[in-house]
């Protein structure tokens, strides 16, 4: 039937010839990975059936590095070495990281970038996450059974240029071909898309647990096209707990609470919160001393509490639409993201504001892994033509150049369709002069002081000119994954420079390669250890078997072979000291083997022993 | 883009046009220009070529770059009766030294800046939602004085002034829109 099987350009040639790709939602508190069987999109659970890794990094005593939940149950024994929430710190500088961060973990910064001192070393965010993306690879790896062809990375709408180059780096450490960074919000609507079909507007709301965005989106043949992006960095389900908690304070009358003791009031907010969604009313319980407190907290007074930060996602959520240039009614669908869209608060506000119930069919904390996975699928080239989906991002934050006096030129505004490329040409403000220093800022501000500094680099060469007379060409061309690279060149001599924005804030290649080459080296040297580990427990089990057996039968043995044997197990012994595992190996056969007779004779021994006294027929 | 292409784009005069296959006129159909814009970045998307060679992957996103610059200036009135008067008379119509506006334009808008001011100042967002649909159709008026210039009458000049106006407009418009994001807030 072979002959048979023509395919048409564009579709795979063959099923069997199925790439395995999988979509990773690398979330602040928790990650997850997915993939597409059997056409459908589903979470890859771990090997005890969950499905949520928790985003905690652990370093112990002897280079052990725990993920996830192991990871977690560290964090009260031994904080300063369990990294969690490390997302906010990628791509940032000491400065950007709140008062929170710096006081949990020992913070280094070197060049521009951030490190944590752990018991393993100083290490970057950037190493931290693909421990995390590892941890994730290598469950795929095994629910899949073997290597991974590829994966596409969610990243918040908001990420600026150096959080997508970090998350791209650190899946690079992790060993994973990046397929496509995705925004979180596209990936989202991807899901829905897949689900319904249909064709039109779609809003995007996801509210997590630290931060808030909203897209809009639309999506027509095929084709999903984000039309607008806006968020607030600053708003997520975290200042909804907060809320709660300064609520009790005042109730119960609370005054200077301990560090712990504030955890415990958050920790038992939060579980008022999450006990809202579904009932009522609920009774919120705090240790204050010896005292056992409780309150009982109604769904209308944390509704009553939380009205103001409602209010404040709206504030995003109306931006985009005038971005958009549409009307609220214009709207065919609105997603809701991110755990906190479970309060149902969330759900009536959304649904009242665009005169429509949410979509909320999809599990609010998986949804947006399993729209990568079906992107990556998609990539992968696992899909013919007809179903696929074609996603044009945006970039979320305007890319411009210092001009004098520290103001920003804009060279592509947000919202920009990606991938898109830009060129400006700029002149000499001096006479003769040589060379010409050019600042590359992300931002809205009009100051280069309030926008976001992504790299800076030097066009050399400018011949002299009288001012004004030199023709600067800057281009800059951000790709699919909303990463930018710079070039200048100057028009009338010639003169080039080409940047790929990133050192700021991130690793360089070399670095990355040199950390990719010392983790083979480890991982290699580990496969060795562990080689060495058994071939030397096996050694050990071996001789302490003879010499029982020795102890107790070595009337089997003549003076020849007893001298073979005992000088065989002197040379394991000796051989079993050193380092070389394939040494210890042979030498464990060739005592295995010089000791086969008197194995034999043994067995023959406790078969007759066995038989003694027993006649035929109870054998037999 | 390299300067190669940034040359050849500027050699081929109204290649945005072409790259979209309709005719080079101020006066467009919006829904037509979105359904090419898809229909190119079907076949050009360099996620479209995401396990083919790099030297394939750069020359797609080359090309699904020129198409999203396309679309962006041609599908913006603005953008796109400039590209226009840049490529038929040579001329830039937003060239800094030309701050020629007509006498009764500029009172329109200093009385319109403080009837804005007035009402953000007393926080009024019915009426700045009020000025922003006056504003709406002040603007569609000049997209169809330019369509006249530009298309059948072929006047820069005229056009350029008119332009002008439009582009004047299309700010206040903005400014209108970050003054009530701020009022939201």
């Amino acid at each position: 039937m072979a002959l048979f099987q023509i395919s048409e350009p564009g579709e795979s040639p063959a099923p069997h010839e199925h790439k395995r790709a999988i979509g990773i939602d690398l979330g602040t508190t928790n990650s997850l990975v997915a993939t597409v069987r059997n056409s459908v999109a589903e979470v890859l659970p771990d090997a005890t059936g969950r499905r949520l890794l928790p985003s905690v990094v652990h370093y112990g005593a002897r280079g052990v590095v725990q993920v996830g939940d192991a990871a977690a149950a560290q964090a009260s024994a031994d904080p300063r070495n369990t990294i969690a929430s490390v997302k906010r710190l990628m791509g940032r500088s000491a400065k950007d990281v709140g008062d929170a961060i710096r006081g949990r973990y020992v913070l280094t910064e070197n060049d521009g970038l951030l490190r944590i001192e752990t018991t393993a070393g100083l290490r970057t965010p950037i190493e931290i996450s693909a421990e995390i993306l590892k941890a994730l690879r290598e469950r795929a790896e095994a629910t899949l059974g073997g290597e991974i062809f590829g994966a596409v990375i969610t990243v918040p709408a908001y990420f600026d240029d150096a959080q997508r180059q970090a998350t791209k780096d650190a899946a690079k450490l992790a060993g994973l071909n990046v397929l496509r960074l995705l925004n979180e919000p596209t990936a989202a609507a991807v899901a829905y898309g897949l689900d319904s079909l249909s064709e039109g507007t779609f809003v995007v709301y996801d509210l997590g647990g630290g931060t808030f965005d909203v897209s809009i989106l639309s999506l027509t043949k095929g084709v999903f096209e984000v039309l607008a992006t806006a968020g607030d960095a600053m708003l997520g389900g975290d200042d909804f707990d907060q809320a709660i908690a300064d609520w009790a304070r005042a109730q119960l009358g609370l005054r200077e609470l301990s560090a712990g003791q504030e955890r415990v009031l958050l920790a038992s907010a939060r579980r008022a919160k999450e006990a809202l969604s579904s009932a009522h009313s609920t009774t919120l319980t705090f240790n204050a001393g010896n005292e056992q407190r409780a309150l009982t907290m109604t769904r209308e007074q944390f509704e009553a509490l939380t009205k103001a930060l409602l209010e404040r996602t709206m504030v995003p959520v109306k931006r985009t639409l005038r971005d958009a240039k549409l009307k609220a009614e214009q709207v065919d669908g609105v997603v809701l993201v991110g755990g906190s869209t479970r309060m149902p608060c969330v759900k009536n506000t959304v649904g009242v504001f665009f005169q429509k119930e949410p979509l909320c069919t999809l599990d609010p904390d998986e949804v947006v892994a399993l729209g990568a996975a079906a992107q990556a699928n998609t990539l992968a080239g696992n899909k013919s033509g007809q179903d696929d989906l074609l996603l044009l991002d945006v970039i979320p934050l305007s890319l411009g150049l210092e001009m004098m006096g520290g103001l920003v030129e804009k060279i592509i505004p947000r919202n920009s369709t990606i991938p898109i490329s830009k060129a400006q040409e700029f002149t000499n403000y001096k006479e003769g002069q040589s060379a010409m220093a050019l600042h590359v800022v992300q931002g809205e501000r009009e100051l280069v002081a309030d926008c976001r500094s992504l790299a800076r680099f030097e066009l050399r060469g400018i011949p002299p000119m009288v001012a004004g007379a030199a023709r600067i060409l800057v281009t800059f061309q951000v790709d699919a994954d909303g990463l930018l690279s710079v070039s200048a060149e100057e028009r009338t001599c010639g003169a080039k420079s080409d940047v790929i924005v990133k050192p700021s804030y991130g690793l360089r290649d070399d670095e990355i390669a040199a950390m990719l080459q010392a983790s083979f080296t480890q991982a290699a040297a580990d496969k060795t250890a562990r080689a060495l580990a058994e071939a030397r427990l096996e050694a050990q089990q071996l001789l302490d078997a003879i010499a029982i057996a020795l102890g107790e039968d070595s009337e089997l043995l003549n003076a020849d072979e007893r001298a073979v044997i005992d000088s065989d197990m002197i040379a394991l012994q000796t051989i079993r000291a050193g380092d070389d595992h394939h040494a210890i190996v042979e030498a464990t056969k060739a005592l295995n083997a010089a000791t086969e007779n008197f194995a034999a004779r043994r067995m023959d021994k406790t078969i007759a022993r066995a038989l003694r006294g027993k006649n035929v027929s109870e054998i037999a | 883009m390299s300067a190669a292409a940034a040359r050849a784009l500027r050699s081929n005069w109204m290649q945005f046009f072409a790259l979209f296959e309709i005719a080079a006129k101020f006066d467009i159909n919006a829904n037509a220009l979105a359904a090419k814009f898809r229909t190119l970045q079907i076949e050009s998307h360099p996620d479209k070529f995401a396990s083919a060679a790099d030297s394939v992957r750069r020359a797609a996103q080359q090309r699904s770059a020129l198409i999203n610059d396309a679309y962006k200036t041609l599908r913006d009135p603005v953008a796109r009766a400039a590209y226009l008067i840049k490529n038929t008379c040579g001329a830039d119509p937003f060239d800094e030294r030309n701050t020629k506006m007509p006498l009764h334009f500029l009172h329109a808008q200093i009385e319109l800046r403080e009837e804005i001011a007035e009402n953000c100042a007393a926080g009024n967002l019915q009426n700045l939602a009020g000025i922003a649909a006056k504003l709406e159709a002040d603007q569609a008026l000049l997209r169809a004085k330019i369509t006249q210039t530009i298309d059948v009458n072929q006047d820069c000049a005229a056009a350029i002034d008119d332009l002008r106006q439009l582009r004047f407009l299309q700010k206040v418009a903005s400014e209108i829109d970050d003054a009530v994001e701020r009022l939201e807030s």
